[in-house]
């Protein structure tokens, strides 16, 4: 478990995190929401110690801040920042070295297909990839050396929908295996998978409920993005259609069936 | 007009662009699709005069990209991109804006005036003394967007610039779109957006793989989307769910 209690952070005169207190459990996928420059990315750079807040506490339970964050894997939003490796094959290797694993070629070949691309691509240089397959091979260079915890930072802006199911697949395949905490403004990919939806706005944060409790008007009016699924269901309801609010769209054709 | 005439990029071995060839007119929008490695953004570069192409030519207004020089390029064609970090310069969001612009020397009062309405238009005002560098990626996004649209450009690229926008920064830049004088190619990967295009473009390894007007891309149902998996399911269990008729119509 991580524990978040009144953590504050200001990036010079600007007051980004006010007095933000949160969960996150392991085994359980926690969507964090919220409209631009809410807070979203600071949060998750400061759960996993990549940032010091500037009040409040990080608490884990039998153990340090700094033991937990060697069992984090970070995907940031541009993760060709931290590509530094001539070959794909390096680059995805370097976690299970650093983590002295062995049969690397064997894990290597494992997480690749795990993410949905192929062999090829291992010995091109990862600066050369298009987006989608840098996010995918960041992602692959992470799950590799199986962290505890894996933090992902709006990993689907920008993808395609074929790289964007990839990328959802692998996730949804380690959430048994690891606590996943997910920054995310457009979720229709991932919502029926999320245990909890935190929503951030202006550095507060406004709610953390179940998915299945989340009242997506006040999302809405915070500027964010909410489901297809539930735009359509207010729609139905304005025009005289009695349904519930649902937010996947296997949920809602079961609630129409009804 | 932009014209393209079977150009071939290459990155080492790998054919990235394979003898495209593309008419861009003064005053269309053209929106490219495709997925991720397809080439868009490698096409993109080489229309705005950033990389040579292998082969083939690149026409801007009559004349070849290559005979441009790099000030009156800018003045052509813009572009934005998806990372935006990559262009900024200044350290505050204000200069950013008008650096172009004192770049291309326009008078001091011309710039003060365009830097201040794009600031309006873009609702940025909280925003024009910090370093772009420490905004939030949806932040650093507009403010390219900014200082591109400040230049006024003939033609603008916008290489998948929504991705890390919430709704109300899309809405911003969309209602910037409904109101450019620019004409705009529009790289995306959010189906909401092909509307503002008058034809749309499939790229798929490397090569036009579809073309068309907007309507008859919709009817082909290429690219799955939540709307589209919708009407399936809907379809699909038509017999079980009362009201399908009028649900149809609805949406």
């Amino acid at each position: 478990m991580i524990l978040l209690k009144k953590v504050s952070f200001r990036y010079r005169d600007s007051l980004v995190l006010k007095n933000c207190s949160l969960r996150f459990e392991m085994d359980e996928m926690h969507i964090i929401i919220g409209p631009t420059a809410a807070g979203k990315t600071t949060l998750a750079l400061i759960v996993a110690n990549l940032l010091k807040p500037r009040s409040g506490r990080i608490i884990i339970p039998r153990g340090s801040i700094k033991d937990a964050r060697k069992e984090m894997g970070f995907l940031f939003q541009t993760p060709e920042d931290l590509f530094f490796n001539d070959t794909v094959y390096e680059e995805i290797a370097y976690g299970a070295k650093k983590h002295h694993l062995k049969h690397i070629d064997g894990l290597v070949s494992r997480v690749l297909e795990m993410v949905g691309l192929n062999d090829e691509i291992l010995s091109r240089p990862p600066f050369t990839l298009s987006e989608g397959e840098k996010r995918l091979v960041a992602l692959a260079s992470i799950i590799i050396w199986e962290p505890s915890w894996l933090i992902l930072d709006e990993p689907f802006s920008g993808l395609d929908w074929q790289a964007r199911k990839k990328i959802v697949k692998t996730i949804v395949n380690l959430k048994d295996n690891m606590g996943i905490i997910l920054i995310a403004h457009q979720m229709d990919d991932i919502i029926e998978y999320v245990d909890l939806v935190t929503l951030i706005v202006d550095g507060e944060i406004v709610f953390t409920k179940p998915s299945e409790d989340v009242d997506w008007d006040v999302v809405f009016n915070a500027g964010c993005d909410i489901p297809y699924a539930t735009l359509v269901s207010k729609k139905l309801r304005e025009n005289g259609i009695n349904v519930p609010i649902e937010y996947t769209v296997p949920r809602l054709i079961q609630a129409l069936k009804k | 007009m932009i014209k393209i005439n079977s150009i071939t990029i290459k990155r080492g071995k790998k054919i990235v662009i394979h003898d495209v060839s593309l008419s861009w007119h003064k005053g269309e929008n053209l929106v490219i699709l495709g997925p991720n490695g397809a080439g868009k953004t490698t096409l993109a570069l080489s229309l705005a005069g950033m990389i040579e192409q292998d082969s083939g030519h690149i026409i801007i207004d009559s004349k070849s990209v290559s005979d441009y020089d790099l000030t009156s390029l800018r003045q052509k064609i813009g572009i934005v991109f998806q990372d935006p970090e990559t262009q900024f310069v200044t350290t505050d969001v204000k200069r950013e804006i008008a650096f172009g612009l004192s770049n291309i020397k326009q008078d001091r009062e011309k710039i003060h005036n365009t830097v201040d309405s794009i600031i309006d238009k873009l609702d940025l005002k909280e925003m024009i003394n910090r370093d772009p560098s420490e905004l939030s990626g949806g932040e650093k996004q507009l403010v390219a967007i900014a200082s591109i649209y400040a230049m006024s450009p003939d033609y603008i690229i916008f290489d998948e610039v929504t991705s890390f926008l919430d709704r109300k920064s899309r809405e911003r830049i969309y209602r910037l779109w409904d109101n450019c004088s620019s004409s705009l190619l529009i790289i995306t990967q959010n189906f909401e957006e092909i509307k503002w295009g008058d034809r749309v473009i499939l790229l798929e390894n490397g090569e036009i793989s579809f073309e068309s007007e907007i309507q008859e891309l919709m009817e082909k149902d290429i690219i799955p989307t939540q709307k589209t998996l919708f009407e399936k399911l809907l379809k699909e269990n038509k017999d079980d769910i009362y009201n399908f008729e009028r649900i149809m119509e609805i949406i």
